[in-house]
């Protein structure tokens, strides 16, 4: 009996210590990756025509609450654009339906938690993406390290009761997809 | 190498219009394959490019997203495609991101040249899509993909090579059949003319051949002839000296006297041969008993052949009687006695047999006789069997044959309306038998008579000899006779001696005779003496071989004493009765 509890012992001083060392050289990667993601979400989402914003106005990203990005995010959305239109940052404590976001990151905050967030969201045409290291709450895109990798799960029904409409090619990307109802 | 130069020849005639049109046809049948071949790359290529646009429609999420897996799932996905060698997905930077490659078709690390889109090389086909998210190109797809092998291209085109290749063969050969037609033809009167040309030529050579077998021929007859007459003439010769000479008991002279008559008549036989060779001889028939005719030549026969020859005659009874010339039909029997002696050279058996013949060997109807010589001779092979009829034709040594006895025999059955025909067996004998027609005239009695040489009539003849030796001869001949002779020399000392009003019994004159002929001057001689008979004599006379004699009677030379004496007492008494 020695021998195991030595091993799992060793095992889990083993994952401890590539934990700490693989969080402290990945985490500033896997935020980059993950900033540079969010405005590539854009072309590959639609809205509905009274949220689209007109030609030489912006598509806007929204970080509500933590914002893990920096910088980061800002290079990021000035690096792209959806049609003619640019992509800007903006960054908010709290989060509803009028707040005029087509992409919104939701890093929680005492102020208002992802879930409440997500509640607040409900029905308006609001790309949400949650993140596996900030909760279990999930919204339309979720993000999740795979492998070593930065991937999402997509809750497609929840972007059909928002009135968007998600390329199949990003869905082709998906670890997983929740089908949106056939109705 | 003849037929290839020929071929080679046939090839520089083909006409230029089929050569044109095999040569059109070749061109369209190219130009066809070739479009074909065009349009099939072209289409490849739209194929290749459309290709690359679904997979870059379909990475570029994947490439926005860095998700190399889901690209290199999204690439794999064409590799069911054997036709596509590789594909590959590069990011913006030109980095390759995903893909795959066959073997011998290696994907470019970098993405390639822009250049190389859409190109064509070989067989090989590229396009390089650009991946675009929004109007913005984040990414490039890379595709090169193989056209048919070149079997799978020869077997699509081989159907419609092979019409074209046969079409154009087809004009080919058209082609050359219409041109070897017209050199055939061309040909064909050239080897005409030549075969005219050398039927020409042959005919000349026949000719010349023709000439040279005579002269040939000529010889061997000459130096047969001459040893025969050489033998006959000893023997006369030798006889003539030895009754020369004194005191000769009777008997003696008698035997030898005999020897020069016999010796003489061979000769006469010999020359008459010849004559009846040559055609000159008149033909003069008789009618007369084939048995008789045998009968008498029976003693001359047994003399001719010696001691070692034993003739039998089987003469058939009642036989009808034939018209021919009795001196042909002696010497005929001769020839073929003669040749049946020289076959038996230790000696034997001959028959002579005469008979009716039979309904089928004679030619035509009415009936005939058959005269068979029949010897237990060596017979004669088959090969020479179809030639001995042949003048000339011998197996005999020089001097030995001339080659003329069947001749003669058959000269002188087919002459009489008959022919001969011979069975012979190698080793076992010969029959040589001469069938002649029946004749309705009746039998002349007797043949001349062997009787003793007394003239009836004496008269006064006028002889008319160009020849010295036998004007003399034919003088003491006629002298001997009991006649009263004068001589002349040519037809003008006659017809002188003539107009002179000498008063003659009859004239005998020879026929060949420089300046005027004897039948000439018996015109002559008949303008101015109607009543007075003539008769003529001759060795042989072309003029009485076309003409006949003009109803005079002819002595033949060499004329025997007899002879001589019956046909100028004939002469005469004809002249007494009217
Ligand atoms: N009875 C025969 N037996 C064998 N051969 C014969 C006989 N008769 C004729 N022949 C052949 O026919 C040839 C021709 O005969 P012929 O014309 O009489 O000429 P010749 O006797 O001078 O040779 C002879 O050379 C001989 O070969
Ligand atoms: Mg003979």
């Amino acid at each position: 009996m020695r021998s195991p509890l030595a091993l799992l012992l060793a095992a889990g001083v083993l994952v401890a210590a590539m934990a700490t060392g693989a969080g402290v050289a990945a985490q500033p990667l896997e935020t980059a990756v993950k900033a540079a993601f969010l405005p590539k979400f854009a072309p590959y989402a639609a809205w509905p025509s009274a949220s689209i914003p007109p030609a030489g106005t912006p598509y806007v990203v929204c970080v509500v609450g933590h914002d893990p990005f920096g910088q980061l995010l800002d290079e990021a959305a000035a690096g792209q654009r959806r049609d003619s239109s640019p992509i800007t940052v903006q960054r908010l404590s709290r989060i509803d339906g009028r707040s005029g976001c087509h992409i919104a990151y939701l890093g929680g905050s005492p102020a208002q938690p992802v879930a409440a967030a997500l509640t607040a969201l409900a029905g308006s045409p609001t790309l949400t993406v949650t993140d596996a290291r900030v909760g279990r709450d999930r919204g339309m895109v979720h993000f999740e390290l795979k492998s070593g990798r930065v991937r999402f799960h997509i809750d497609d029904a929840a972007a059909a009761r928002a009135n968007l409409a998600l390329s199949s090619k990003l869905l082709s990307l998906a670890l997983s997809v929740k089908q949106r109802g056939r109705s | 190498m003849k037929p290839l130069t020929r071929l080679a020849g046939r090839w520089q005639t083909i006409p230029r219009a089929a050569s044109l049109i095999a040569g059109l046809l070749l061109l369209i049948g190219i130009a066809v394959i070739y479009q074909n071949e065009q349009g099939y790359r072209a289409q490849k290529a739209d194929e290749t490019r459309v290709q690359a646009g679904i997979l870059a429609a379909s990475v570029t999420a994947a490439l926005d997203f860095g998700d190399a897996a889901a690209a290199q799932e999204a690439a794999d996905a064409l590799r069911v495609n054997p036709q596509l060698l590789a594909a590959g997905i590069y990011d913006g930077t030109g980095q390759l991101f995903a893909g795959y490659q066959r073997a011998r078709e290696p994907l470019p690390r970098r993405m390639p040249a822009a250049s190389a889109a859409g190109e064509r090389s070989g067989n090989l086909l590229q396009a390089i899509v650009p991946v675009e998210r929004g109007g913005e190109r984040i990414g490039s797809v890379y595709l090169s993909a193989q056209v048919d092998p070149l079997s799978r291209r020869v077997a699509r085109y081989g159907l419609v090579a092979l019409l074209v290749v046969m079409a154009s063969l087809v004009v080919v050969v058209l082609g050359i059949a219409h041109t070897a037609l017209r050199g055939a033809n061309r040909e064909l009167s050239d080897s005409n003319a030549e075969l005219q040309r050398q039927i020409v030529e042959r005919a000349n050579a026949e000719e010349a051949l023709r000439q040279a077998q005579k002269m040939q021929a000529l010889g061997q007859l000459t130096g047969g002839i001459a040893h025969d007459f050489n033998n006959l003439l000893t023997v006369i010769q030798g006889s003539a000296d030895i009754l020369k000479r004194p005191a000769l008991p009777e008997d003696k002279r008698l035997r030898f006297a005999d020897a020069i008559v016999q010796t003489a008549a061979r000769a006469a036989a010999l020359t008459g041969q010849l004559l009846a060779f040559a055609r000159r001889q008149p033909l003069r028939p008789k009618v007369v008993d084939l048995n008789e005719r045998v009968d008498a030549m029976m003693d001359m026969l047994e003399r001719t052949l010696g001691a070692r020859f034993v003739v039998r005659t089987d003469l058939g009874p009642g036989l009808c009687p034939v018209e021919v010339d009795p001196t042909q039909l002696e010497v005929a029997v001769l020839n073929v006695i003669v040749n049946a002696r020289d076959a038996m050279p230790e000696g034997g058996g001959i028959i002579i047999r005469t008979r009716e013949a039979v309904p089928e060997e004679i030619e035509g109807d009415g009936a005939g006789v058959a005269l068979s010589v029949t010897d237990a001779g060596m017979g004669i092979d088959a090969e020479t069997l179809g030639r001995v009829f042949e003048p000339f034709f011998t197996t005999k040594n020089v001097g030995k044959g001339t080659g003329l006895g069947l001749s003669q025999v058959y000269g002188f059955a087919k002459q009489s309306g008959g022919d001969v025909r011979i069975d012979s067996e190698l080793g076992v004998g010969t029959t040589v038998t001469m069938l002649l027609p029946c004749t309705g005239k009746p039998l002349e009695k007797g043949p001349e008579t062997t009787g003793p040489a007394n003239a009836q009539r004496r008269g006064r003849i006028l002889l008319v000899e160009d020849n010295e030796e036998v004007g003399a001869f034919a003088e003491s001949m006629l002298a001997e006779l009991g006649h009263a002779v004068v001589r002349a020399r040519n037809a003008d000392e006659a017809l002188a001696s003539i107009d002179s009003g000498l008063p003659f019994d009859v004239m005998f004159s020879d026929v060949v005779m420089p300046g005027i002929s004897g039948i000439e001057l018996a015109r002559l001689v008949r303008e101015r003496r109607p009543d007075l008979p003539i008769v003529l004599t001759t060795g042989y006379s072309e003029q009485i071989a076309r003409t006949g004699a003009e109803d005079l009677p002819v002595v033949l030379k060499p004329y025997r004493l007899d002879a001589l004496a019956k046909a100028l007492d004939d002469a005469m008494a004809a002249a007494a009765r009217g």
